[in-house]
């Protein structure tokens, strides 16, 4: 046997013991960053993240998340103008995400199935008195995120339905009102501590003191008025109407008196297209839509402007009436005048210019202007105000100059208004507005080429009603989103990290283990979505 | 110490002949040695296998230079190959052919005394279907030749060598063998005239 | 029991014999045949152990050296390039200080490419830490490997037993076949120093700072300097049991000849043919190659009045490596002439004349006493 005594090269003490966590300068952070589509959501809803969820075909969850901060997906689904889909990075790579009709599909299952928002259990409950204005979105949305943080509210509403524009507005065959009614009974009034007093209209409220009997008070009138042309025999001449009375006639099943008539709506918008879809599907004989830019620059849908054409209605772009007379015979003679292009205004389109002699002359029973709609809120005097505790009466932005008139803005308007609420109900004081200065993730942020090529089949089968395969191309397109700015555990960290500092955490989430990590910066160089971040390690 | 030299194509089993002999002698008690000079094999290429047969320990790793016996098992070779180069003066040369030993005469220098051996070892080999018909395996068939005309290793041995180096159509093998033994032809040249053995 | 078989069949049954735990390999020309009647075995049932199958040579050893970590007895066998790309595996299981037995086929390495047999794969792994032995024929071959792994599991480092290509790999020739219990009794199962254990968790191999690293080293070079002893100790054991004997290094004839000439391998046999023929030569062939037994071949050769050393091999830039060792043997003592030859590079055949003419070479005293060795070639050129 040997002699010598062999030693072999073997040691007991792991390396685990010499942290190399503090050779590092810099430091790797995982962070949930805002998201294109969530920035650019009026809303502030978290698109990414309930996209994340029905990606694990979790869609019960998705939906909760959703209806966080949007009570009404089902509808919302249909008539949102989606600026989130339009933001979309993946836009940037082959195609948006169908955001649209992932919720439209999410608010679906939900009534189908009879899905609940979840609320606390255990939740405190305060007896406070608030009285909200208006049942229309920004309303209801705000009475909803009330009611979730636990308080008990009384709406107002001066029609007899609610969902104020959604209702009134738009016309049946873009949103059922059958669908709107259940969304929000089962969403909003279904939660209880909410209660709607239909039949009483704002001036009635201030008119009998009605308000001194609440702590706080919203008004959520939303855009009631309708924008007239202001020229010669607009006024006075039942033969001309605004497009949103026409339209909350037509909505309400009240006589529309244009059977067999020539109808002329004026305007660009959702409103004036629907106007005149809603005309020719109540018997007009002709309808013919007048714009005064072109037709790219109409802020209607396209899909909706295509639908009418079809229908045979006719749209004459850069044209705008100058004097309205009614002859003898009742019918109403339109002189008109062509438009040219000029300077981009602040709308970032071309602004129309009238051409001196080209004025000429259209005929019609029946005048529609939609030329657009601007709050209502002549009835908040100022005495009245004065006669309130004026700190205690918000008004929702959609309600006032400042908002944008689009059904999710109303809604994110009535978001911001229960946040703005709930603060002064706990702390008595305004609360101070700062601007989130947070910068989405922008697409050259990204590393797509970890992504693969693949465009959305949802958006070209939105229609499908086969569950089970709804349900797949739901979770396919889930799939397509980027997840931009967020981790979701996809491991590319943990494969590249070359300190094996990339640690999975039990919930299947990936985490840093800085006693180990030196910094490198590899994980978020090669975060697909750029989740990770690179700081200055902060030394003494 | 007895040093036999085989050629034979890649194929043909010429390797193969060589181990067999090299057992043949061993289980006759007696020191044997084979090996092939390998090159890049490839089937039809010219093979060379060499065995030694000895009384005492072969400890000797050259190659065969001066062989006792040489054994052709492909006839074309002498065509492109010295078969007869270093061969021993009372040496043997068994050629794979159906013409009779008289017809290679020729190879011979005049003042050597050499035995040749021929045997249609092919013929055999297709008729026992050794091989296929296009490129039959001659290598056992020969030894039997080899057997007789040398009396190097007696016939048993071969037959019972072949059973242990081969591992299938051991009885054919065995078969040609015997029919290569009886059928093989022999003829002594010598300097001045012919003698039959 | 006595059998006529080829070198490699030699290799394989002797492996058999030792009961390997685990073998991998890597098929190359002239070792693929061992390989592959070690497989037959392993799939028969005939040898329990697990064949592991991979990619290339670097991985067979790392298999290897994994398995011996482990603490199985552990056999491969390899050739030429697959011996160079296992060189870095190499020093990892010295360091180690793994028991594993491997055999190696000798071949020359390309460029350009042939498969014939010389040292230089071999004699390339000089500085690796491994034990090495070089055999003449199969009987030596197949009882090299039974001591092999008896050395190795003794001093804890690896044993290369080294084939020819062709010659002696593919030659046949009778062998000595021993018995499975005395193998077994000769060589019992092996028990290790020290595993990989998961209930001991401990790391092997991993980084050292230079002063622990220099004494693992000097670790390794005094338990390479008690080989020899082990060797001996090991032969004389083998002796008992088998009849047949060992040592580092052999001497055929007197110790105070004329000549004497320095081979090994196959050379080394036809070397003994030819020296019956000179009574005034005797034959040292070195069996034993790391550790170099310097002693040995001091005391055995500081009678002979002129040595001469035939290689197989070439050390670019320097001689055959055997004549330079055998050099460095001689140092201390009386000078003497050494001539050296450098025969059979890449399989060319060293026949009996020419060893001849290397004797008479060294003998004729009006030859120079040369610095330089004379290459096979140059000599079959000179009258």
């Amino acid at each position: 046997m040997s002699k010598n005594e062999i030693i072999l090269p073997k040691h007991y003490k792991s390396t685990l013991n010499i942290k190399t966590g503090d050779w590092r300068t810099l430091r790797p952070e995982i962070r949930q960053k805002k998201s294109a589509c969530q920035a650019n959501c009026p809303a502030g809803n978290r698109i990414r993240d309930w996209i994340q969820m029905a990606k694990e075909g979790k869609f019960y969850e998705a939906w909760q998340l959703l209806t966080e901060t949007n009570p009404l997906p089902a509808v919302l689904g249909r008539v949102c103008p989606h600026p989130c889909e339009t933001a979309c990075l993946r836009a940037q790579f082959d195609e948006a995400i169908a955001i649209n009709a992932l919720e439209k599909n999410l608010g679906d299952l939900a009534l189908e199935n009879n899905w609940r928002i979840n609320t606390p259990s255990n939740q405190p409950l305060f007896d406070r008195h608030i009285a909200i204005i208006g049942a229309g979105p920004a309303g209801l949305s705000c009475a909803y995120q009330l009611r979730r943080l636990g308080y008990k509210v009384d709406i107002f509403e001066a029609e007899n339905v609610s969902g104020g524009m959604l209702y009134l507005g738009i016309p049946e065959y873009r949103l059922p009102k059958d669908l709107l009614r259940r969304e929000i009974e089962n969403n909003v009034i279904s939660l209880g501590r909410i209660e709607i007093h239909y039949g009483i209209t704002a001036d009635y409220l201030l008119w009998h003191h009605f308000l001194f009997d609440f702590d706080i008070v919203l008004v959520a009138t939303g855009r009631a008025k309708s924008r007239k042309l202001n020229i010669e025999g607009e006024e006075k001449n039942h033969q001309v109407i605004s497009g949103l009375d026409f339209l909350k006639n037509v909505n309400l099943g009240r006589e529309t008196n244009i059977d067999g008539d020539i109808v002329i709506v004026v305007g660009g918008g959702n409103t004036a297209v629907d106007a005149a879809r809603s005309a020719k599907m109540n018997g007009a004989r002709s309808v013919s839509v007048l714009y005064r830019r072109r037709e790219e620059d109409m802020p209607a849908f396209k899909e909706e402007i295509e639908s009418a054409k079809k229908e045979g209605i006719e749209i004459t772009t850069l044209v705008t009436p100058v004097r309205i007379e009614r002859r003898c015979d009742g019918i109403l003679r339109i002189e008109c005048i062509r438009m040219d292009l000029g300077e981009t205004d602040e709308t970032g389109r071309p602004k129309p210019v009238s051409i001196s002699g080209s004025q000429f002359v259209l005929f019609s029973h029946t005048l529609i202007i939609a030329i657009g709609e601007e709050p209502e809120l002549s009835f908040l005097t100022e005495s009245c105000r004065r006669e309130l505790f004026p700190e205690n009466v918000f008004i929702a932005s959609d309600a006032s100059e400042n908002g944008g008139g689009l059904v999710v803005e109303a809604i994110g308007s009535g978001n911001k208004a229960a946040e703005e609420m709930d603060f002064y109900l706990k702390n008595g004081s305004r609360m101070e507005l700062l601007p989130n200065r947070e910068k989405p993730v922008q697409f050259s942020d990204l590393n797509p080429e970890y992504f693969e090529y693949r465009r959305s089949r949802l958006r070209r089968y939105p229609l499908t009603r086969d569950k089970e395969v709804i349900g797949r191309v739901m979770k396919e397109e889930a799939e397509r989103c980027f997840s931009c700015g967020s981790c979701n555990s996809c491991g590319n960290c943990w494969l590249f990290c070359p300190d094996l500092a990339v640690l999975e955490t039990r919930d299947e989430k990936f985490g840093i283990n800085y006693d180990y990590c030196k910094g490198c910066g590899i994980c978020a160089v090669e975060c697909p979505r750029n989740a990770i971040d690179m700081e200055m390690e902060v030394k003494e | 110490m007895i040093e036999i030299r085989f050629h034979g194509r890649g194929g043909q089993g010429t390797v193969t002949a060589a181990n067999v002999l090299s057992q043949a002698a061993f289980l006759e008690g007696k020191h044997s040695q084979s090996f092939p000079d390998f090159g890049t094999e490839r089937r039809g290429a010219p093979v060379t296998a060499f065995c030694r047969i000895d009384e005492k320990k072969i400890n000797i790793h050259s190659k065969i230079y001066q062989p006792d016996c040489v054994i052709v098992l492909e006839i074309s070779l002498i065509k492109t190959i010295d078969v007869m180069n270093g061969l021993k003066k009372g040496g043997w040369l068994i050629l794979n052919t159906k013409k009779k030993p008289e017809d290679y005469e020729h190879l011979l220098d005049s003042n050597r005394d050499i035995r040749i051996a021929t045997i249609d070892a092919t013929g055999i080999a297709i008729v026992k279907k050794l091989g296929s018909e296009k490129a039959p395996i001659v290598n056992t068939t020969i030894l039997g030749a080899l057997a007789r005309a040398t009396t190097l290793v007696r016939l048993e041995s071969v037959l019972k060598a072949i059973e242990k180096e081969l591992e299938q159509k051991i009885s054919d093998n065995q078969a040609a063998s015997k029919e290569a033994y009886e059928k093989v032809q022999i003829q002594l040249f010598e300097k001045e005239g012919e003698n039959d053995v | 029991m006595r059998e006529l078989i080829t070198g490699n069949m030699a290799v394989a049954l002797a492996a058999k014999f030792c009961r390997p735990e685990v073998i991998s390999a890597y098929p190359i020309t002239p070792q693929t045949t061992i390989i592959e009647y070690l497989a037959k075995m392993v799939a028969k049932g005939e040898l329990k152990a697990e064949y592991i199958k991979v990619e290339s040579e670097h991985s067979a050893m790392a298999a290897c050296i994994g398995a011996a970590a482990a603490g199985c007895r552990v056999f491969t066998a390899t050739s030429s390039q697959g011996l160079l790309l296992m060189h870095e595996m190499l020093f990892q299981a010295s360091g180690l200080r793994l028991p594993i037995v491997m055999v190696n086929v000798n071949r020359a390495v390309g460029a350009p490419w042939t498969i014939h047999t010389d040292q230089t794969d071999s004699m390339a792994q000089r500085d690796t830490g491994w034990i090495q032995f070089y055999c003449e024929d199969g009987q030596e071959v197949l009882d090299m490997i039974i001591q092999g792994f008896k050395i190795a599991e003794k001093i804890s480092l690896p044993v290369m037993v080294i084939s020819e290509g062709f010659i002696l790999s593919h030659t046949t020739s009778p062998v000595e076949i021993p018995e499975q219990e005395k193998a077994d009794e000769f060589l019992p199962p092996y028990q290790p120093k020290w595993k990989l254990d998961t209930d001991n968790p401990m790391a092997f191999g991993g980084h050292a700072s230079s002063n622990i690293y220099s004494e693992l080293r000097r670790n390794i070079q005094k338990s390479m300097e008690e080989v020899g002893e082990i060797q001996m100790e090991t032969a004389s054991e083998f002796f008992r049991l088998f009849g047949r004997k060992y040592l580092p290094v052999e001497v055929e004839g007197s110790l105070d000849s004329e000549i004497l000439l320095v081979t090994s391998g196959t050379i080394s046999g036809t070397a003994r043919e030819v020296i019956k023929n000179y009574p005034d030569v005797s034959l040292m062939k070195i069996r034993m190659f790391r550790p170099f037994p310097y002693n040995l071949v001091r005391k055995l050769s500081c009678h002979a009045k002129k040595i001469a050393v035939i290689d197989r091999n070439i050390s670019f830039g320097s001689r055959g490596i055997f004549a330079e060792s055998v050099r460095s043997s001689l140092y201390g003592i009386p000078p003497r002439p050494v001539f050296e030859f450098i025969f059979g590079i890449g399989g060319e055949d060293v026949t009996p004349e020419i060893i001849s003419k290397a004797i008479d070479f060294t003998a004729d005293d009006s030859n120079p006493y040369w610095l330089k060795p004379i290459w096979q070639k140059e000599l079959e050129g000179m009258k």
